[in-house]
């Protein structure tokens, strides 16, 4: 039994590797700082050196192909290191210029968080040549490694995006999300906690131009617990996860390409939550500045600055930033 | 009367100047140490590309070149031979801005790029189109970009002949070919597999703005 099983693998091995071939891998290293690195209170602020390998590798047709892909993160600080690592498989379809279909699976692995196991199933099609559809389904089942009960959930989210030209120079992004997760370990009147999200999100992007583009949107998002009871989790700290609530977000971004080896890119994002029940009000504001370099095909530095701001009535208002520059070789 | 005398005059500067350049020929010959007999072979075949009306200072680059190589009399003779085979090839399409030694030079460049039924197409759409000489030295930075990239040259061709048929000129627009080529390997694409779609996409009449903004967020999907 066993030697046929070998043998059939051998077979499939052979006939992966007969069809055209894509590999990429890219490695980098880093440096940085982190002035508050849990991104709650107390801060711990640490120094941050960075190592990064990712891996991907394509077999076959022009429209039908097997994707494999890894990551492997590992960021050491000053007193302690976090690994994050993951795997995962794929099949790729393009029956015809306009379809795209994907199904694929992974496996990740964060140190002393938690592992899980994911699976997608993705549908793209183009119409009129100006409007994209995309309808998705995700799937993921996690558990966690350090006792904290709220990294044991199992989650479905089904998505729904519209992608369109309005002129040349104006596109529109229209995103539907409905998230379902269902909390294992936390338990409400003996029941485990259930908390659904449904949220719309709209964004304009300006292109007037090959260099530069303009995002400008904003969305809303109906959170709900199915109960009324406050639950605050200090280390993952966004409370809309956990409670019902209603959450507005404004998001604002802009890509600037300087010549073909320099791009920056500025981006903003604004989320406003109250809860229902309780008398509670998080604002959270984020800025991300990011500058990438290529030498030219092989060699990429990047930089990235990102600062954020929590204004919570219940929290303590915490404040992090964080900056690394990085250079990736790519094979 | 003045009219005549100015002819006159005209006809003694040009005669003049024949003679300088027939003079450097055979400066240039006898440094390379070539016999007597060789060199009037050698300036007969010049004689002969001035009467095709090929330009006199393309054939003396090649003649330099070729005696800084040190190379034989039979060397030079080819080589000199394959070059006025490629210009007169290039003369015939009828590439624009002829006089100009510049486009001139990146006329010869094109024709020994492509092959010459390919150069042709390519002449002949660049006229069409009325392709200003700006244009096409732009043109010309993209090839060789493309060049140094490792495209190949019916790829090349494919890319450049339908970016021309479109009148697609905007030096940005070649600017954003070039960033994701530069860029391929992040975006986990091969750069031949980025220029063939390109060209597919051109050649449905997909304008090259919407191109690229579809191998870029195609790029994004399939990873």
């Amino acid at each position: 039994m066993l030697k046929k099983f070998i043998f059939i693998l051998i077979i499939l091995a052979n006939s992966l590797f007969c069809l055209e071939k894509n590999i990429f891998l890219k490695s980098g290293i880093g440096l940085g700082y982190d002035s508050n690195l849990l991104f709650s209170s107390p801060y711990y602020p640490t120094e941050l050196y960075l190592f990064k390998i990712e891996g991907l590798g394509k077999w076959g047709k022009e429209n039908f192909k097997f994707v494999v892909n890894m990551n492997s993160d590992v960021e050491v600080y000053n007193v302690y290191y976090n690994f994050t690592g993951g795997v995962g498989a794929g099949i790729l379809l393009l029956p015809t210029d306009e379809t795209l279909i994907k199904l694929s699976t992974y496996y990740n692995y964060t140190s002393d968080i938690n592992q899980s196991f994911s699976g997608k199933a993705e549908f793209k099609q183009d119409i009129f040549g100006f409007l994209t559809t995309g309808l998705s389904y995700n799937f993921e089942n996690s558990m966690g490694l350090n006792g904290v009960t709220n990294q044991y959930y199992t989650l479905h989210n089904v998505s729904l995006s519209f992608d369109f030209d309005v002129t040349e120079f104006l596109g529109m992004e229209l995103t539907f999300d409905e998230v379902y997760n269902s909390y294992s370990m936390i338990k409400i009147d003996g029941n485990n906690l259930q908390h659904n999200t449904i949220s719309g999100d709209g964004v304009l992007v300006f292109k007037p131009s090959y260099n530069y583009n303009i995002k400008l949107g904003g969305g809303y998002a109906y959170h709900d617990a199915f109960n009324t009871n406050l639950l605050v989790f200090y280390d993952t700290n966004e409370i809309y996860l956990f409670n019902s609530a209603n959450q507005y977000r404004i998001i604002a971004s802009i890509d600037y390409e300087w010549n073909p080896k320099i791009k920056t890119s500025l981006s903003t994002e604004f989320s406003f939550s109250k809860l229902l029940y309780h008398q509670i009000n998080e604002n959270d504001y984020k800025v991300i500045f990011a500058t990438d370099y290529f030498l030219n095909q092989n060699w990429k530095a990047e930089f990235t600055f990102l600062y954020n701001l929590k204004d919570s009535e219940l929290l303590k208002n915490i404040e992090r930033w964080r900056i690394t520059v990085g250079i990736n070789y790519l094979f | 009367m003045k009219r005549l005398i100015n002819i006159l005059i005209m006809m003694l500067v040009f005669r003049f100047v024949l003679a300088q350049q027939n003079d450097e020929v055979t400066s240039i010959l006898k440094d390379g140490g070539f016999t007597l007999s060789e060199q009037k072979v050698i300036l007969s075949i010049f004689e002969d590309a001035k009467e095709k009306g090929i330009p006199f200072e393309d054939l003396i680059v090649i003649l330099k070149e070729q005696r800084l190589k040190g190379s034989s009399y039979y060397e030079v003779s080819t080589e000199i031979l394959k070059k006025i085979k490629v210009l007169s090839s290039v003369k015939e399409s009828n590439f624009p801005y002829w006089s100009d030694g510049n486009v001139r030079k990146i006329a010869f460049y094109l024709a020994e790029l492509y092959t010459s039924r390919q150069f042709m197409e390519l002449s002949r759409e660049i006229n069409d189109k009325k392709l200003r000489k700006k244009d096409i030295e732009n043109l010309f930075k993209l090839i060789l970009f493309l060049n140094s990239a490792g495209i190949n040259s019916n790829d090349s061709f494919s890319l450049i002949y339908l970016i021309v048929k479109n009148k697609e000129m905007d030096p940005s627009a070649f600017d954003a070919i070039q960033r994701i080529i530069i860029r391929s390997k992040d975006l986990k694409l091969t750069p031949q597999q980025i220029i063939v779609d390109i060209s597919k996409q051109l050649s449905r009449g997909i304008s090259l703005r919407k191109t690229i903004e579809n191998i870029e967020k195609k790029a994004r999907e399939e990873n």
